[in-house]
This record gives structure tokens, C-alpha cells and sequence, in this order.
């Protein structure tokens, strides 16, 4: 717009409440990567430069939470989105507002609740192999028992069902909200023109859901790269062949568990590396430039 | 005619199919509240949906074991206080990267996102010590200002208000209005829904946090609600019933919210229209 | 004049006589993790206390456990927001003691302990020759078996009394149906009992994981052997399965007791309360508590036990003298021997635990007493790493290849990991 400074004066006391609050603990936990670090010891530090660097190639703990990571994370923004998106819209086009309020309201409980008492819940009542809902369930259709934690093949898979079922209700609000504001007589234009409503979605809904998708996407893998509390539970220390490993809870193993904070630090930036390099590519293919 | 069938027969098998998807979805959910609801006996051991009897006396135990209702109302406050100041950051600062060009605007902009990416786990000590050194340690704004300003809220509002035509806010500047007028007269709204969205979110996640409380106060009759859950389990063992019975209790308050919120929910504003 | 004078000389005279009125009575916090038991126990011996030392308030805070380590963490960094006494499980103790933020227990009272205290309870406390806190209680995992009574009587069997008959009869009930354990012989694996029982037959068989410089070794034939035999008792026997690891933190050996699915499992005294409050079962008519036989006929039965919790006071305290004074109060034979019977612990004093009052208030630790000699100190590192790396190897090793080349191998890489992961004090 116009060259103002009203974008400095309203965002400088922000930067300063963010800097003091945020970013300075983040540099704090980036120079201590550079420090065999006590946390309680001011004076013990000693300066090990780049040695917990070095650590990581050859660390296979590291290794494997990395790759559980990556596999998590992709695994699970792909169904997410997919999912969110179509409940979102099966739920726009409802015709009663009733109904739709009933459903979203339906899908968002999950997320309202700790998500520290769902995991126990899922493992205490929902994986076992024996009197387990999932199993139950899966009984009815024919299928056998699975040892859902004590399967190193199935571990993720139980870990993403959960997550799934206790993340997908805030997209699901996220994308009706977007699908709400696309102006409906572009769709009735479409549907006049003859248009189904597979080909009215993907020709015109989606594209014009651009920023609302990128921003969804975005969050996403932001939050979901850093997921813990439900591995922490359900998977402690990686559970079964430490399949359940993810870079969250190997941060916290090393820093609270091993007391190493430098070390969790290390492992924290490169953390933050892979989100922010994920992001910006995200962001890049997702660049929205139109308008209405 | 075959028009109006169509649509009525594309509802009924939606709501049908969601019907039964959220039949099987609630099931976990509905377990816990039921399980809240049984003798500590009967939720260990787990074989049950539905509580051989209603009793309250896991509700009882929690009352009685926790102050929860002093975290009730310290949850309360926190968690709208950060949420109404969230809110008006968050659009404020959304408006700014939307509407307007300034130098270092990319930068600031994913800089802002950076604070986003870093996993509590390792800021938590450096945090702590910055509010000890503010002389913050015990107090409970120590847990009010780090949340105020949010990567989350700027970014979402930064998207919807990005929709909102260029030409709506020039012509109310040509209007001759400032732009803090422009902010509360055209924006705000705009993007009534987006900021509902926003503010059960940010009540959520506020309302959530039990760990930075915990840490950053040291009376334990200053904590927020969702301690209550940790309070069950000790070392190798754990009340569950209390666990679940907490953890209703904590989920109540927020879904009150959500449903109030939810009103906010109506199709926008058409804003294509200048007519 | 005069008179006026004499009379304020008395008076003054008579003033200074008067005792010097009562400072302000020292306030020490005490912060503790939530344990009804032990709490209520607490309170008691906090108002005892008080009364016997009008000069100290005890302001007692407890803590929920999941986050208490990370709490005390935080409070020692806070200055003076930080608690005069804190109760301190073992393992963290030796984090905090290298790290030079505990105060060093007074020489008396530690040459005391040294003493009378059995030497596991001791050994997370102690850095570079000095002490730095006080024991609570004996944390021990292994020596006990919890067993379900009604199934012992419904199949007409008496409790087994050799390790060999222990298996026998394990193999004999066990069911398993696939991947669902119908019945469980014996139970061991919780990372608790998995580890104790590893290194305690390694220990039974003559063998010593723990070297001299304090890191472990379990590349020695016994240990290879040990790791052998447990893991086929869950990959072949089929006593037991891997749920209690798997889905550690909602499934335990004793809850499967308790839910007549296990006949029976090693587990510490602790269950027995649990078993009573979170089951709603009765001591002597659902379960008993009895004596785990020694692996071999006629060995000591050693065993390695790890540090449990102690009374530990900060260094940057102003009331370290009145904090320590609680201590020694609630380290009195007489107060620690209440206290013991009172949270169902095994008492760390040798004076405590040969009590005829401790059995009498206690009888249900008699299958645990006599045993208590041959404990050694588990070794001067973070016990939760070894019991992390411990529980993977033996998982991994029951659910794959299982043959005695992997198994040496397997071993073989627990050591270096652990040699890698673990610090030794």
C-alpha cells in the first residue's frame, strides 16, 4: 500500500515481546548446542564448539528419530489434509446448518481434549491386543488380533490413526471457514453451467481455496513435526524397536533423561532446520498471488 | 425437479455417511467422560464401556485432592486474557503484512514463523531463566506475556485478510480514513470467522498448557486446571478414574466456549461485490 | 529523682534478664512428590517435628511426579524461590551432586549411615567420596513375588519354592493364542524387574557386570547366558509376553495378576497397596506376597538394587542448618521406623529393618528382609538409560533372532551403547 510507518509502529512492540519471550531462549538453546551444558552449574560450562555436531552422523538413535520423523510427518499432513478437506467440503455443501454444526462440533471434540488423557485412554483402552476398541472393532469385519504396540511394523500405523482422530477437527474448521468464503455464484456459475460437483471442486473451489490450503499445510507440518506428548505415552523411548521414536521425544530423553541439554539443543536446531527448510519449500510451491 | 432430488439425496447420504463416521470417531472420546463416571476398580481394569454404576466419586476425589477450583479460575483468566490480546495482535499484525510494503517485510514476516519451529523441550531452560531474570519467577503474568504475540494468529490472519480486495481498503483511504480506522471499519468485519476460528484455538492451546505453569510458578495453588490430570498418576501407580474425571472437568469449560464460538461459524460476507 | 532512677535501673536490670524473646521461627519448605501414603505420613512426623522444634516451621509442598524432576530442576535455578529440603529419588541425586548444587550431609550423621545403612540406598548419594542427602527407604524390585491365590487354588497348585519348580509350573499354565496372552505364568518384564532380575542372575551366577571404574559390562559369559535364558523364557517357554514393556505405562505385571490373567510376578512391596486400592482386592484372599527363590539351589541370593528416594537439602539455602535438622529427625531410627511401616517402604537402616516392631507392623515384607544383605549397589550412573537400552535388546532379541550368536551379539552392543550413553560418576 501506501509508505507509511504504521506497519513499524504497530509491529515493533510485537518483535520486542516475541524477541524477549521467544527468540531469545531459541538463540539461548542454540549457543548452548556449543557447550557441553549444565544447566544448573553457571561456571562449569565448558566449550566444546562443534563436537555435539560431529555426535549426530554417527548417533543411531539420532539417526533412527530422524527418519521416524520424516516418515511421521509426511505420512500423516498427506492423509490430513486429504481427509480435512473432504470432510470440509461434504460438509459445506450440506444444505442445514444444523447438521453441519452438529458434525463439526462432533469432530472437534477430540481436539478440545489433553491430549495427554486421550493417549492414555488409546493405550490403555483402545490398542491392547486383547480387549482393545481397535481390535474390537477390527473383529467385526473379520480381521484378527493385532499387536498394535508390540509390533514394530505397527507401531506407526497405531500412533497415526491416534493422531489423526485427535488433529483432524481444527483443519476440518480451518477448511470450512475458507470453503465459506468463496463467493457462491462463481459455484452456481459452474453448476449452470453444467459442471459436476468433482469437476466444480477441483476446477474452482480448490484453486480458490489457495491460501487457506497453503496456510493449512503450513501449520500442519510445523506442529506435527514437533508432536510429542502422544509418542511420549504411547511409545516411551520409541517402544517396540524404537519404531516410535521421534526427534521430539529423543530431544527430551536427552536433555531430562541424560541431562545432556547441549546435545538436545543440537538435535533441537536441526530440528528447526527441517521445519524451516519443509516451510519455505512449502510455502514456494503454495504462492498464491491472485485476488478475486 | 430431478435438480432439488439430487441435492436431497447428495445431504442424505452425507449425513448418513457422517453420521456413522462420528458414531465410531466419538468412541474413544465418550469413553473417557464414561469412564470418569466409574468406580477407580472398573477403569483399571478396563472391560467396560459403559459404568456398571453412575458414581461420582471420582469427581469427589478431585474436588477434594486438588484445588482445582482456584486452577479453574486461573485458567480462566490466563487463557482469556492471552486470547483477547492474541486476537487483536494477531489481526493487527496480519492487516500490516497483507496491506502493506515495507523494507524487511519478508524477513520480519519469517521471523516471525522461525518461533514457530523450535520444540519447547529446549527453550523451556532458557525461558525459564529470562523470567527469572525479568524478576518474573511466581508471578502469574510470567505466563500471560510470552503467549500474546503468535506466529500462528498473524499467519492465518495474514491469509484471510489477503483475500479481502485491494480496492475495499483504498477506497475507504480515500474515504479519508487512518489506518486504524481501516483496521476496525473494513477488516475486523471481514473476518469475523477467521477470528473465531482463532480465538478457540488460542483458548485451547492456552487453556491446554499445564507445563509452563508449573515450571514458572511455585505455589502449587497457582497452577492451571490441567495439572489436575498429572495429579493422579505417581510414581508406578495411577488413579485413572481421577485421571478421566480431571480431565472432563477440564474439558467442559472450553467446550462451552467452542459452542458459544460457534455461531460466528455463518458464511462470510460475500466480498466480491463492489457493487 | 532518685527514686525514679533506682526504679528504672530494676526495671532495666529486670529487662535484660528476661530470656532474649523467641527469634522468628525459621521457615524450611519441603517439597515432595504426591504419594497419598507417604503424604499423610508426612504430615504426621511435620507436626511432630514442629512441636519438638518450636523454633521450624515446615511449610510441605507435594508435587505431581511426572513433572517433579524437571520442577526441581527449575526451583534450584530459581535462588531463594528454592525449597530447603527436597525429597530426591535416587538416580537424580547423582545428576544434582556433580553438578554441585546439594549440600553435603553433616560428617556425624553421614558416618552414621555409612554405618547402619545397607550400601544400595547409600550409593546414588555418594560423589567423590562424600555424602549428600539421606535415605528414605530400600528401593527393591526383586526377592518378592506377588501371586494370585485364587489360581493357585482353583488349579490345586502350592507356591513353588525353587526357581526350577517356579518355571515348571509357569510353562505348565501359561496360554497364548496368537498375539493374545490368555494366561501368564510368571511375570518380569516391566523395566524395573526385567533389569533387576538380569543383573541379579548374572550376580547368582557368579558373575559381576559392574567393573571397577563403574561402568558395566555384560559381554561376561554370565551375562550372555542370563540374557539367554530370560529371553527364552518369553520367546520359547511363552511364560509371559512383551505387553507389560510394550505398554509399559498402562500395563504391569501385577495388573495382569489382579485381572486373574498372570499366576503370578516379581514385582517391589509397592503393588500390594495398589493392588488393594486400584483393584479392590484382599491380601491373603485374592493375592499373597511371598518369597522369589534364588535362581541357583543354595546361592546367596544377590541381588543389585538402585538408589530409591532420599532427603537431599540445596547448598544456596539460608536455613540449611534447620533443613538439615529435619532430616536427622525423620532419619531416627524410632521416626523412620513409623514412617516405613506408614508408606509400606523397605527401610534403608539395618537398625529399622532387624526391628521386631518393623516386622510386626509390616509382616507382609518378611519374604524381603533377610535378603536385604545381599544387595549391592546397582553403579554410579543414570539407571533409566540402562534400563531403557536393556528393555530394547531384550525386546528386539525375543521378537527376532534369538540364537546364542545373536544373542552375543546383542550383548555386545549393549555394552558399547551404554558404555557411549551412560556417564559414571
Amino acid at each position: 500500500m501506501k509508505k507509511t510507518i504504521f506497519p513499524y509502529v504497530v509491529l515493533a512492540p510485537m518483535m520486542l515481546l516475541l524477541f524477549v519471550f521467544l527468540v531469545l531462549p531459541i538463540l539461548g538453546s542454540f549457543v548452548i548446542a556449543l557447550f557441553k551444558y549444565n544447566p544448573l552449574n553457571e561456571t562449569g560450562n565448558t566449550f566444546i564448539g562443534f563436537e555435539n555436531f560431529r555426535r549426530l552422523a554417527a548417533d543411531e538413535l539420532f539417526n533412527i528419530s530422524f527418519v521416524n520423523t520424516l516418515i511421521y510427518v509426511f505420512i500423516m499432513v498427506g492423509i490430513n489434509l486429504v481427509i480435512t478437506l473432504l470432510f470440509a467440503q461434504l460438509l459445506t455443501s450440506l444444505s442445514s446448518n444444523k447438521w453441519r454444526s452438529l458434525f463439526r462440533v462432533l469432530l472437534f471434540m477430540p481436539c478440545v481434549a489433553p491430549l495427554a488423557a486421550v493417549s492414555v485412554i488409546w493405550s490403555k483402552g483402545i490398542f491392547p491386543v486383547k480387549g482393545g476398541l481397535l481390535n474390537k472393532l477390527l473383529s467385526y469385519v473379520g480381521v484378527a488380533p493385532i499387536n498394535w504396540l508390540g509390533n514394530p511394523s505397527t507401531l506407526m500405523p497405531a500412533l497415526l490413526i491416534l493422531s489423526l482422530w485427535a488433529d483432524i477437527g481444527y483443519n476440518i474448521i480451518l477448511f470450512i471457514s475458507g470453503l465459506q468464503s468463496i463467493p457462491l455464484d462463481y459455484l452456481d456459475a459452474a453448476q449452470i453451467d453444467g459442471a459436476g460437483p468433482i469437476r466444480r471442486f477441483f476446477s474452482i473451489t480448490f484453486p480458490l481455496l489457495g491460501r487457506t490450503f497453503s496456510y493449512v499445510t503450513a501449520m500442519t507440518l510445523i506442529s506435527q513435526f514437533q508432536a510429542f506428548a502422544q509418542f511420549a505415552i504411547v511409545a516411551p523411548n520409541g517402544g517396540i524397536g524404537r519404531r516410535g521414536y521421534v526427534l521430539s521425544t529423543y530431544i527430551y530423553d536427552m536433555g531430562f533423561r541424560n541431562k545432556d541439554m547441549g546435545y538436545a539443543s543440537t538435535v533441537s536446531l536441526v530440528l528447526f532446520f527441517i521445519i524451516l527448510i519443509v516451510t519455505l519449500v512449502q510455502q514456494r510451491l503454495n504462492r498464491v498471488d491472485w485476488g478475486y | 425437479m430431478r435438480k432439488i432430488n439430487r441435492k436431497l439425496l447428495s445431504n442424505i447420504i452425507i449425513i448418513i455417511f457422517m453420521s456413522l463416521f462420528c458414531s465410531v470417531f466419538m468412541l474413544p472420546y465418550v469413553r473417557m467422560i464414561l469412564d470418569s463416571f466409574k468406580t477407580r476398580v472398573e477403569v483399571m481394569k478396563g472391560t467396560t464401556m459403559f459404568p456398571k454404576k453412575f458414581i461420582l466419586d471420582n469427581y469427589r476425589t478431585v474436588f477434594q485432592k486438588t484445588p482445582i477450583v482456584n486452577w479453574f479460575f486461573n485458567s480462566l483468566w490466563t487463557s482469556t486474557l492471552v486470547t483477547v490480546v492474541t486476537l487483536f495482535t494477531s489481526s493487527l499484525a496480519g492487516f500490516v503484512f497483507a496491506k502493506y510494503e515495507f523494507k524487511g517485510k519478508q524477513l520480519i514476516f519469517w521471523f516471525i514463523m522461525a518461533t514457530m519451529m523450535v520444540p519447547a523441550q529446549t527453550t523451556m531452560i532458557p525461558s525459564f531463566l529470562i523470567i527469572q531474570k525479568l524478576g518474573l519467577y511466581d508471578n502469574l503474568f510470567a505466563i500471560v506475556f510470552p503467549s500474546l504475540v503468535g506466529g500462528f494468529g498473524i499467519f492465518l490472519c495474514k491469509q484471510f485478510i489477503e483475500d479481502i480486495p485491494d480496492s475495499m481498503v483504498e477506497a475507504a483511504s480515500i474515504d479519508g480514513a487512518g489506518n486504524m480506522r481501516i483496521f476496525f471499519m473494513v477488516i475486523l468485519p471481514l473476518i469475523k470467522p477467521t477470528l473465531s476460528a482463532l480465538a478457540i484455538f488460542t483458548f485451547l492451546g492456552k487453556w491446554n498448557d499445564y507445563l509452563n505453569p508449573l515450571l514458572y510458578l511455585s505455589d502449587i495453588s497457582r497452577m492451571t486446571m490441567p495439572l489436575a490430570l498429572s495429579f493422579f498418576t505417581s510414581q508406578r501407580t495411577s488413579d485413572l478414574g481421577g485421571v478421566m474425571a480431571a480431565a472432563t472437568l477440564v474439558i467442559l469449560p472450553v467446550t462451552i466456549v467452542f459452542l458459544c464460538f460457534q455461531k460466528q461459524f455463518v458464511r462470510g460476507i460475500s466480498i466480491t461485490g463492489m457493487k | 529523682m532518685k527514686k525514679f532512677l533506682h526504679l528504672s535501673l530494676v526495671l532495666i536490670l529486670c529487662f535484660s534478664l528476661l530470656p532474649v524473646s523467641a527469634a522468628e521461627p525459621v521457615t524450611i519448605k519441603f517439597w515432595t512428590h504426591i504419594n497419598e501414603a507417604w503424604n499423610a505420613s508426612y504430615e504426621e512426623l511435620v507436626a511432630e517435628f514442629e512441636q519438638a522444634n518450636p523454633d521450624i516451621k515446615v511449610d510441605y509442598q507435594r508435587f505431581p511426579y511426572g513433572e517433579f524432576e524437571a520442577k526441581i530442576q527449575t526451583s534450584l535455578m530459581a535462588g531463594n524461590a528454592a525449597a530447603d529440603v527436597y525429597e530426591v529419588w535416587g538416580g537424580w541425586v547423582l545428576d544434582f551432586a556433580s553438578q554441585g548444587v546439594l549440600s553435603e550431609t553433616p560428617a556425624k550423621f553421614a558416618a552414621e549411615l555409612e554405618d547402619d545403612a545397607y550400601a544400595p540406598v547409600l550409593g546414588a548419594l555418594k560423589h567423590e567420596g562424600k555424602y549428600y542427602g539421606a535415605p528414605v527407604e530400600f528401593n527393591i524390585e526383586y526377592g518378592g513375588m506377588v501371586v494370585n491365590k485364587k489360581l493357585y487354588d482353583e488349579a490345586g497348585m502350592t507356591y513353588p519354592t525353587t526357581w526350577a519348580q517356579l518355571i515348571e509350573d509357569a510353562k505348565k499354565v501359561a496360554v497364548k493364542d496368537g498375539e493374545v496372552m490368555k494366561m501368564r505364568g510368571f511375570g518380569f518384564s516391566t523395566p524395573d524387574t526385567l533389569t533387576s532380575n538380569f543383573l541379579a542372575l548374572i550376580l547368582q551366577s557368579g558373575g559381576q557386570y559392574l567393573k571397577e571404574d563403574g561402568s558395566v559390562d555384560f559381554t561376561i559369559p554370565e551375562a550372555t547366558a542370563a540374557m539367554k535364558q530370560l529371553v527364552a523364557y518369553t520367546a520359547d517357554d511363552h511364560i509371559n509376553n512383551l505387553d507389560t514393556l510394550t505398554n509399559q505405562d498402562t500395563q504391569d505385571d501385577h495388573m495382569m495378576v489382579a485381572l486373574d490373567e498372570s499366576f503370578g510376578c516379581v514385582r517391589g512391596p509397592w503393588v500390594l497397596s495398589d493392588l488393594e486400592q486400584s483393584y479392590g482386592l484382599t491380601m491373603g484372599v485374592d493375592f499373597e506376597y511371598i518369597s522369589q527363590p534364588p535362581f541357583f539351589e543354595g546361592v546367596e541370593q544377590k541381588f543389585a538394587a538402585e538408589t530409591g528416594w532420599s532427603l537431599c537439602v540445596p547448598k544456596n539455602t539460608a536455613a540449611e542448618e534447620a533443613a538439615w535438622r529435619f532430616v536427622e529427625f525423620l532419619n531416627q531410627p524410632d521416626v523412620l521406623l513409623r514412617h516405613n511401616i506408614a508408606c509400606a517402604q523397605v527401610p534403608p537402616r539395618r537398625s529399622v529393618a532387624n526391628d521386631p516392631d518393623y516386622i510386626a507392623g509390616a509382616p507382609y515384607m518378611l519374604p524381603l528382609l533377610d535378603k536385604l544383605q545381599y544387595a549391592q549397589f546397582i553403579g554410579p550412573f543414570n539407571t533409566d538409560i540402562l534400563k531403557d537400552y536393556l528393555k530394547q535388546t531384550y525386546m528386539n532379541l525375543v521378537i527376532g533372532d534369538h540364537s546364542d550368536e545373536a544373542i552375543q551379539d546383542a550383548c555386545v552392543k549393549l555394552t558399547e551403547d551404554l558404555a557411549q550413553a551412560m556417564k559414571i560418576y
